[in-house]
């Protein structure tokens, strides 16, 4: 009964992840590193905590894959339902099955803690290694040995070995037949433990500030900030035990056990649910969809989801524009969507963390390597915690191999040969680099290599529209910097260097709607008594210009306009 | 009884594992491919083991290493799988015993099962003392953004590495260069950026956390250099700006819009300024005390348009006299090298604590050396006026950042030559004829896998003549309170 319980929950945990939030758990993998190196393990080993961190960063490392991951922070999950369970019976022997409902507290606290952005899985592994640590001493039956557990403890999972302690005292104060003396004693000198282990923390690790120390170095990206459902998660343990220790008077029979089980089972189930939602953030679970779709180049699936519902904001807009560009259809279909201007191309510098992230991938794909290679570094650099990430040392290789910094590339490339999933392309290059020039991105990325003279930047963001329009000259090839370029020009409004800018390169087949009717804009300015470039506008197009201009005459009403025009630059160009 | 055996077996199967140098199937008549390359260095007696590996692509998978001493003796023979380990005791006798003299280092390299001897390369190990340690920062190699950075000591005779700062201590604040009085630990100036910017001054064992910012001045102290007799800190006061380059072959750019120089009294938290070197039409940096402390040597250009005549922005060796007992600058300034004039830019200047020599870093233009793939390190000789590249320890990638030990005698720089990004340090020797030997890098205990996988730079190298004392917790939280000592000009 107990086992399918569990079992069943752990189905909902692999669901929820695999099905709902499944971009945050390749998320969590794409902002961590995990080299098997000698390094990187004793660095984990020189914190309290470390040691949960090195584990939780081991799980994670196979959320690369996202079912991998689902089926792990099932696992993990359930795991800690199990144990739980396993402390509150150990310390009190033969618990009722009444209480078994309540085990799935903790678990539900940490399912809904990991839905937070900057949570670490360490966290919950070290969770599962203080209870373990609990149940080994509980059923050990020896209470001194509570003392050097509560170190060790804290030296493997961290501040959260504050748990251990709670238990430590319901272990001792449960067992009717010690002595009050030695209760006494026992209670004094775990009090002292947490004193000593406490102070030689902070005398020890002085790189850490104390409420670190205190708190948690890495149970979340941000050190020194804890949450609510960090708070939550912490004390549900020690909240459920203390509350399966209340005197509950005569046994009940079993009719009424069975219906006391079912009616707290209910109430968790529903209570969990509603904790989980407040928890889970379907925005950002678009915005990481994003992200991720573009980081794997896979625009189909980015046109799909935008189809479905228009992304709105600045990391979801660059996506879909990278997307729209990346099929040739930004030319013909870049105002069928929300559009942000040309932040929503590429973000500003002075721009938050994550904008980062996705703003490299568009500056990487429209060959403005320096930009690209500067906006994931700053991405990376200010990520919260210092952490390392393998996406981000990857695309540094990349764009190291591409500008032709072999050196460099090597470096990166040699950190990530240290890892489970980057290892083989990692190895690939490190052994030839030129073998990039097989793959057909980075051959056409080659040619974005900037050798002209240098453009400088004011301060902190870069004249892209001039690098751009630098390398279409260069190149002089319809290609993802052109289309950029003339997407770039539509975004400004720019309409007289969209003019000179579409002669840069030839483009094949007809000329896409949107730089048409850019082309016409003065045409319709002048209230069709200006000339225009006969050879890229099409009768169609002019056909629509009319008409509209006749609409705009007649001054027809926003709503009709947008209705009929909305998804034409003329609509964007009116609008503020 | 049979325990013991096994025991026996096992510890004698260890020994001749470790020790025998396996003979050699051919011979090649090339230096053998080491990383680090410890081929022709010279080395302090108290440094810790040179261990090193074959390079990688040599397509090894055994190395094996025989140290004789000019006699001929052998003293050490070890072999590996992949990175030859010095024991640290039994390097440190051999050194000892072998100071001012040479040690010949003869390696074999296996590759498909088959040994090749290399030619026999010396390691000279110079009778001059080196100081006990290192201090630098660690940090990403990037642009403007900082991450986790922290300030480290390093004992030069063994690996041990020590936390002296670490900016997660001051939520993420920038820590800038940590600079001692001439090593001596006991006194540094330290400025932190961020949101409890500060300039953390420790002088004699007391501390205190300085805002140097006045209306005369400007700005904060940035660049410092301690009087020898530890009353007076020359400081530049910078406005200094970044640009990215859009040039796929360049980054960044650091520069200033405006430049001077000042000299702070701490004991009386007075400033001391000089229209000399606060010229609007000049931009004045990098001060540094002379080996007596009666002159100020720093580099000077003309004012620009910057970024826009970037180009143009070369800098030149000055000095400018400094009165300690009346606290006063000379009145004038004397231009020992026209960095414009050699068509190259002149930064960051030390003069070696014996007075002999200045060291400078040199590029085209700028003054920023770490960002100059061309950028050297040159040697200003204050008896002659020679000035030389120091072409013994350059390379084609930057060389900057340098520091003199308290013997005058060692150099600590820094230099991209390993991968041309990331930083490492290297020392060199110096003659008492200013000639150099080999630079050397930085040991480590294996050096390939923690130099592969260090995400971080080496960076503001300065020597420390013993370790650094430092009460991290007071100091954070002087730094995390709102108190600041005042500065105010005289």
């Amino acid at each position: 009964m107990k086992k399918l319980f569990t079992l069943l929950f752990a189905l909902v945990v692999f669901l929820f992840w695999m099905f709902v939030l499944p971009y945050h758990v390749l998320y969590q993998e794409e902002i961590q590193i995990f080299p098997y190196t000698w390094p990187h393990l004793k660095q984990c080993l020189a914190f309290p905590g470390g040691v949960a961190s090195y584990l939780g960063e081991f799980f994670v490392q196979f959320f690369h894959v996202a079912w991998l991951g689902a089926l792990l922070l099932s696992v993990l999950t359930a795991l800690a339902q199990v144990q739980s369970w396993r402390v509150i019976s150990s310390v009190k022997a033969n618990a009722d099955i009444v209480w078994y409902p309540l085990s799935f507290i903790p678990a539900v606290c940490f399912w809904a803690f990991l839905c937070g952005a900057g949570n670490l899985v360490s966290a919950l592994v070290a969770f599962l290694l203080i209870c373990e640590t609990a149940v080994i001493v509980c059923k050990s039956k020896r209470d001194r040995l509570w003392l050097p557990a509560i170190a060790l403890a804290y030296y493997l999972a961290g501040p959260m070995a504050f748990i251990l302690v709670v238990v430590a005292f319901a272990d001792i104060f449960a067992e009717s037949s010690a002595k009050r003396s030695a209760k006494v004693l026992y209670t004094t000198l775990i009090i002292l433990t947490c004193v000593l282990v406490a102070g030689l923390s902070v005398i020890i690790f002085t790189q850490y500030p104390v409420k670190s120390l205190l708190c948690g170095v890495e149970y979340s990206h941000i050190p020194g900030q804890y949450t609510a459902s960090f708070w939550t998660a912490v004390f549900s343990l020690p909240a459920v035990l203390l509350v399966s220790l209340l005197p509950v008077g005569k046994p009940l029979r079993n009719k009424t056990r069975i219906s006391v089980l079912v009616a707290v089972s209910v109430v968790i189930s529903l209570a969990s649910y509603a904790y989980v939602k407040k928890h889970c953030s379907k925005d950002m679970e678009r915005i990481y969809a994003y992200d991720y779709l573009a980081a794997g180049r896979q625009w189909d699936k980015i046109l799909a989801m935008a189809e479905k519902k228009t992304p709105k904001t600045p990391s979801e807009v660059i996506c879909l524009n990278l997307a729209l560009v990346m099929k040739g259809e930004s030319g013909d279909r870049l105002f069928e969507f929300y559009q942000a201007g040309i932040p929503g191309l590429f973000p500003n510098y002075d721009t938050y963390v994550f904008l980062k992230f996705t703003g490299s991938e568009a500056l990487y794909q429209a060959g403005l390597l320096n930009m690209a290679l500067h906006y994931s570094f700053e991405a990376y650099q200010t990520f919260p915690g210092g952490r390392e990430s393998a996406r981000h040392i990857k695309r540094m290789a990349e764009v190291n191999m591409i500008k032709g910094a072999e050196d460099v590339a090597e470096k990166y490339l040699k950190v990530l040969s240290h890892t489970l999933f980057y290892r083989k392309w990692a190895k690939k290059y490190l052994q030839d680099q030129s073998l990039m020039l097989e793959d057909a991105e980075y051959s056409r990325l080659v040619g974005c290599r900037n050798s002209d003279p240098d453009i400088f930047d004011d301060m902190y963001d870069y004249p892209k529209q001039a690098i751009l329009r630098s390398q279409v000259s260069k190149s002089g090839k319809p290609d993802e910097s052109f289309r950029y370029l003339l997407a770039y020009d539509l975004l400004a409004k720019d309409v007289e260097s969209l003019a000179s800018d579409i002669k840069l390169a030839k483009i094949d087949g007809p000329v896409p709607e949107l730089y048409q009717e850019a082309l016409l804009v003065p045409w319709i300015t002048a209230g069709g008594n200006a000339d225009y470039d006969r050879d890229f506008v099409s009768d169609k197009v002019l056909t629509k210009a009319q008409a509209f201009l006749k609409d705009l005459q007649t001054g027809r009403t926003t709503s009709y306009m947008k209705g009929h025009y909305g998804k034409t630059f003329w609509f964007y160009y009116a609008s503020k | 009884m049979k325990a013991y055996r096994f025991i026996i077996l096992t510890i004698a199967l260890a020994l001749l594992i470790s020790c025998s140098v396996p003979s050699a199937d051919k011979t090649i008549d090339s230096y053998p491919p080491i990383w680090p390359d410890y081929v022709g260095v010279t080395v302090p007696s108290t440094i810790a083991p040179l261990n090193f590996s074959f390079t990688e692509g040599c397509g090894g998978d055994g190395i094996a290493v025989s140290v004789c001493d000019e006699s001929g003796s052998e003293l050490i023979s070890l072999s590996d799988k992949e990175t030859i380990k010095f024991p640290i005791r039994r390097w440190h006798k051999m050194l000892e015993t072998n100071e001012g003299k040479s040690l010949s280092f003869a390696v074999t390299i296996k590759r498909n099962g088959a040994w090749t001897a290399y030619k026999p390369f010396s390691v000279d190990i110079s009778a001059d003392a080196i100081d006990y340690g290192l201090t630098y920062r660690l940090i990403k190699a990037g642009y403007q953004s900082f991450g986790h950075m922290g300030i480290y000591e390093r004992n030069l005779s063994n690996f041990r590495q020590k936390t002296v700062l670490d900016n997660k201590m001051f939520d993420a604040g920038c820590l800038n260069c940590h600079t001692s009085n001439r090593t001596d630990p006991s006194s540094y100036s330290l400025h932190i950026r961020g949101d409890h910017s500060a300039t953390l001054l420790t002088r004699d064992g007391q501390t205190e956390c300085l805002n140097t910012i006045t209306d005369e001045t400007g700005g904060f102290f940035v660049y410092p250099s301690w009087h020898p007799g530890g009353e007076y800190i020359a400081y530049s006061v910078n406005k200094t700006r970044l640009s990215f380059y859009t040039h796929t072959d360049k980054k960044i750019e650091v520069y200033d819009q405006a430049s001077d120089l000042i000299v702070y009294k701490p004991e009386t938290h007075e400033v001391i300024l000089s229209d000399l070197v606060r010229r609007k039409d000049k931009f004045e940096n990098y001060p540094s005390f002379s080996a007596d402390g009666s002159e100020i040597y720093f580099v000077s250009s003309e004012a620009g348009d910057l970024p826009k005549e970037m180009e143009g922005n070369q800098y030149s060796l000055c000095k400018i006299a400094f009165d300690a007992e009346a606290g006063r600058f000379g009145d004038k300034v004397d231009t020992l090298v026209n960095g414009p004039a050699l068509g190259m830019s002149i930064n960051t200047p030390r003069p070696s604590y014996d007075g002999r020599f200045v060291m400078v870093a040199a590029m085209d233009f700028g003054t920023f050396p770490i960002w100059h793939p061309e950028a050297d390190l040159w040697l200003y000789d204050i008896k002659t006026g020679d000035f030389r590249n120091i072409e013994e320890i350059n390379s084609d990638c930057p060389d900057s950042f340098h520091n003199w030990s308290s013997s005058s005698r060692w150099v600590v720089f820094t230099t991209r030559r390993d991968n041309s990004l990331y930083t490492l340090l290297y020392i060199a020797h110096m003659d008492e004829n200013g000639h150099f030997g080999r630079p050397f890098l930085l040991p480590q205990r294996n050096p390939r896998e923690y130099y592969d996988q260090l995400m971080y730079s080496f960076n503001t190298p300065d020597f420390t003549s013993a370790p650094v004392e430092l009460d991290t917790r007071a100091a954070r939280k002087m730094l995390l309170s709102t108190e600041r000592s005042r500065v105010h000009v005289r």
